[in-house]
């Protein structure tokens, strides 16, 4: 029985934060006058909208405190 | 409900019968509608609860007796549930910012602690040892009897070879 879900929500976290790292690609803009104006994966605003998401986003800002944190103790 | 491994066995860790009758329906603070619906709403909640003096106090003490970070994130969590400060859903998704947020403060009050994050494979539980030694004892018993039941086996089966190799066999 699962008493304490935190590890694997936690790690479930971090594994769809490296897909999402390694799944975007940088995106190159078009020339021309027919080209489109905004690519397809600039369009994420609605990614942003579920909580999943959003979750991400604060460990990431999280995360880069602790990152700093260490940086700044180690130098 | 739990089902008890033979049909007779008494059930000792079930409810018994009519307890869920023993309190009107909607009268715990988990079955309320919660008070934070976002993970927003929730995080207002427990950051600047985690940042006052009192609690972080606290917080550096658990941690430092050895208390995983994912158990104290998870009763956090759990007791805000029980409260009916948001739902279980809100608490999943609440749980990992909690604990990225409890290390933060560890890291900042610069103290060692556990995260429970990585599965240590060096420690073994001690109810896995005394199982495993168990185990051990039944199975050398188990091996000092079986020679002698061998034995009288092969006493029983083989018989007595006499003569050569083309000799007839009784």
């Amino acid at each position: 029985m699962l008493n304490n879900p935190a590890p694997v929500i936690y790690q479930n976290m971090m594994n769809a934060m490296q897909n999402e790292q390694e799944n975007t690609k940088p995106v190159t803009e078009r020339g021309g006058l027919l080209g489109p104006k905004k690519s397809m994966a600039t369009k994420n605003t609605s990614a942003l909208n579920q909580p999943a998401n959003r979750v991400m986003e604060y460990m990431k800002a999280i995360q880069a405190k602790r990152q700093e944190l260490k940086d700044n103790g180690n130098s | 409900m739990a089902i008890p491994s033979k049909p007779n066995a008494p059930l000792l860790d079930g409810p018994i019968p009519g307890q869920n009758l023993t309190a009107e329906l909607g009268s715990r603070p988990w079955q309320t509608p919660p008070q934070f619906t976002t993970v927003e709403e929730a995080l207002d909640y427990y950051i600047p609860r985690l940042q006052s003096d009192e609690v972080t106090e606290q917080l550096l003490d658990v941690l430092e007796m050895g208390v995983p970070v994912t158990t104290v994130a998870n009763t956090m969590q759990l007791a805000s549930v029980m409260e009916g400060k948001h739902s279980v859903d809100v608490g999943m998704l609440v749980l990992p910012v909690l604990i990225e947020m409890i290390m933060l403060i560890a890291d900042t009050a610069g103290i060692e602690y556990e995260t429970g994050l990585q599965k240590d494979r060096t420690k073994v539980r001690g109810s896995l040892v005394s199982k495993a030694l168990n185990r051990l004892q039944s199975e050398d018993g188990m091996e000092e009897e079986q020679p002698l039941e061998m034995e009288e086996a092969q006493e029983e089966i083989m018989p007595e070879v006499t003569g050569g190799l083309m000799s007839r066999r009784a």
